[in-house]
């Protein structure tokens, strides 16, 4: 049976940048079922790199400050270790997957879907852009996440 | 021609920092400085606030460590109130700051530290990180990800979340523990067990290969500070604070809320870390050590059968107190089997399922301290209050402060045999960092900074020309 495990990040106190939290937030009790693993995080954490490893798929929810404000984008993530020796405050869904393959052997299949932020200052209010886009951001991951859960059946 | 070398900034440390390191006209090292360049203000703009947002607004000073703020700031408030805790919050109290203690230290000596220990301080620095590790020791990279879960995971189950749980406030706890967490924690424990006896099991035989780091790395005696219960054993929520001289001896034994009896602070106009010292021996003379060395040093044993066996044989190092600020890797190991055997008794108190947990109060004095001990050392938050209860004094002082001297020191005696005028070199540079990585000091704390931290040196002449540079990292 397929697990799948969402992980949205950001900082709720640096505006735009928590989207992706504010949305796994939203997501905690939208699967009941114990299949899907809902996290809302600060940031990325290397210990998350063990519960990667356990799911089949991941996704990650978070804001970029490439792309225009509000825009809506999706994409495969593939494992590549980082290329600096500091991995305790800054840690991509890349590195995080390469972690899992490294020490558990396993990297699971993986999508980061992405907010395009506005105002990444001070404050807990997103920019009207990025609050606008949130039932989109929603849908795209439930959508998401539906689809692996439903292949797993087929 | 004297002449200045910056480390800028110091990496795989919690903040920013950076290390100059001035050489005299014969190209020798005459004096080393840690800078801290970040600036948080805590304990101004709280001014104002109501007493007991302290809690709340002081966890947010870390994210690594917000329970050890958690914990000194609501005693503070307790002193403020003046109520008696009930037994079962404190036990809550203790065993939530215990979990902190365990995480942060996995995350210390495994995540932070073991690259140096593993690979080696001249290994390449692009892989000497807890993803290097990999290549020549995945299982301890698996063991450090699973302590520090561990860690995360009881703080969770019993703040709400792993991050800021406000579950500790004035006068105890806010909510108790339930019979199905309980049992959940006793479940997690063997495996944090397992762990943290086979991580000594490897890393104690190792120690031979670290003669040369031992020796250079903060080797030298001070006085040191620490929280002793009433037996004289380790502590890290109530008791006394004991000053210990050079030769293991404790010289002070003083109630939290005299902390001022002892402790002078000093500041520096090139840090904004301040600079506390031993007031019996003024400043700068006054320097002491606090943290995993100083409470091994200061603490006749744990109480508990693992940890004390685990102590003999940490003490049987030297004959007297441990002095090599390279031991605290070891220290924290100690402390982490000593905190798992607190947490089981805990969970093993009849009294742990209690429900009384909390004292309600206001304000009922207009000064109060607390103290605890947090990963990194001994956490003192005073508040001051007037008569609507809003703060109108706060004085904190932070382990990685108390330790600002030892750590200026301690880069000073590394740079004088490693770091030579002629070409920098990445390896002697990591010396240097280690020995401040050895502290393991929360920049964040004591003065949060997010992105990478790429290494930036400079050879700067006194005109200000750049002489030579190295750069790693982005």
């Amino acid at each position: 049976m397929t697990s799948v495990l969402v992980i949205g990040y950001g900082n709720p106190l640096r505006g735009d940048d928590g989207a992706g939290r504010l949305v796994a937030g939203a997501l905690y009790d939208a699967w009941p079922e114990s299949r899907v693993r809902v996290e809302a995080s600060h940031q990325l954490l290397i210990e998350m790199a063990a519960a990667a490893a356990e799911s089949d798929f991941v996704v990650f929810i978070d804001a970029a400050r490439d792309g225009a404000p509000g825009t809506v984008t999706q994409r495969p993530v593939l494992p590549e270790p980082a290329s600096d020796d500091s991995l305790t405050h800054h840690l991509t869904p890349e590195t995080l997957l390469a972690a899992a393959r490294l020490w558990y052997g396993r990297a699971p299949e993986a999508a980061l879907i992405c907010v395009g932020g506005g105002d990444f200052s001070h404050g807990e209010r997103l920019s009207p852009p990025v609050a606008a886009a949130l039932p989109e951001l929603t849908s795209r991951v439930r959508a998401l996440v539906c689809a692996r859960l439903e292949a797993s059946h087929a | 021609m004297s002449r200045i070398i910056e480390i800028d900034p110091v990496t795989r440390i919690e903040g920013h920092a950076k290390i100059t390191l001035h050489l005299d006209d014969n190209e020798e090292v005459q004096d080393a400085r840690l800078h801290i360049t970040q600036f948080r203000g805590f304990e101004k703009f709280v001014e104002g606030r109501p007493f007991h947002e302290m809690p709340s607004l002081m966890a947010r000073i870390c994210g690594i460590c917000p329970v050890s703020h958690l914990v000194a700031s609501a005693k503070a408030c307790d002193a403020l109130m003046a109520v008696r805790v009930p037994e079962t919050g404190v036990l809550l109290r203790k065993f939530m700051n215990l979990a902190q203690i365990v995480q942060s230290h996995a995350l210390s000596f495994f995540h932070l530290s073991s690259p140096d220990l593993l690979l080696g301080l001249d290994s390449d620095p692009a892989k000497r990180n807890i993803l290097g590790l990999a290549a020549v020791n995945p299982a301890v990279a698996r063991d450090g990800i699973a302590l520090r879960r561990f860690g995360q995971k009881a703080i969770e189950l019993l703040g709400g979340r792993r991050v800021h749980p406000a579950w500790i406030v004035p006068g105890g706890v806010s909510s108790p523990l339930t019979a199905e967490n309980r049992d959940a924690l006793r479940a997690s424990l063997p495996e944090a067990f397992a762990i943290a006896e086979r991580t000594l099991e490897w890393f104690v035989p190792l120690m031979p290969r670290f003669v040369e780091e031992i020796r250079t790395l903060g080797q030298f005696p001070s006085h040191y500070m620490a929280m002793l219960d009433e037996n004289g054993r380790w502590e890290h929520y109530a008791g006394k604070l004991a000053v210990v001289n050079p030769q293991g001896k404790i010289v002070r034994e003083i109630e939290s809320a005299r902390y001022q009896d002892v402790i002078g602070e000093a500041v520096e106009d090139w840090s904004y870390l301040k600079f506390p010292y031993y007031k019996h021996l003024g400043y700068p003379d006054g320097l002491y050590r606090v943290g995993p060395l100083a409470r091994l040093n200061a603490a006749k044993g744990f109480g508990t059968p693992k940890a004390d066996h685990a102590f003999a044989e940490y003490r049987k190092m030297e004959n007297g107190p441990v002095t090599s600020s390279f031991h605290q890797h070891y220290g924290r190991l100690v402390e982490i089997l000593g905190a798992l055997e607190e947490m089981q008794a805990i969970l093993d108190d009849p009294r742990i399922l209690d429900t009384r947990v909390r004292a309600e109060a206001g304000a009922n004095a207009s000064e109060g301290v607390g103290m605890s001990e947090a990963p990194r050392g001994t956490l003192i938050h005073h508040y001051k209050i007037d008569d609507r209860g809003l703060i109108t004094w706060a004085n904190l002082i932070i382990a990685t402060g108390h330790n600002n001297l030892a750590m200026n020191k301690g880069i000073l005696q590394a740079a004088k045999i490693y770091v030579k005028a002629g070409k920098l070199q990445e390896g002697m540079l990591n010396r240097v960092e280690a020995v401040i990585r050895s502290y393991d000091p929360c920049l964040s704390c004591s003065t949060h900074a997010a992105g990478a931290m790429p290494l930036h040196i400079q050879l700067v002449a006194p005109g200000g020309a750049v002489l030579d540079e190295l750069r790693r990292g982005a």
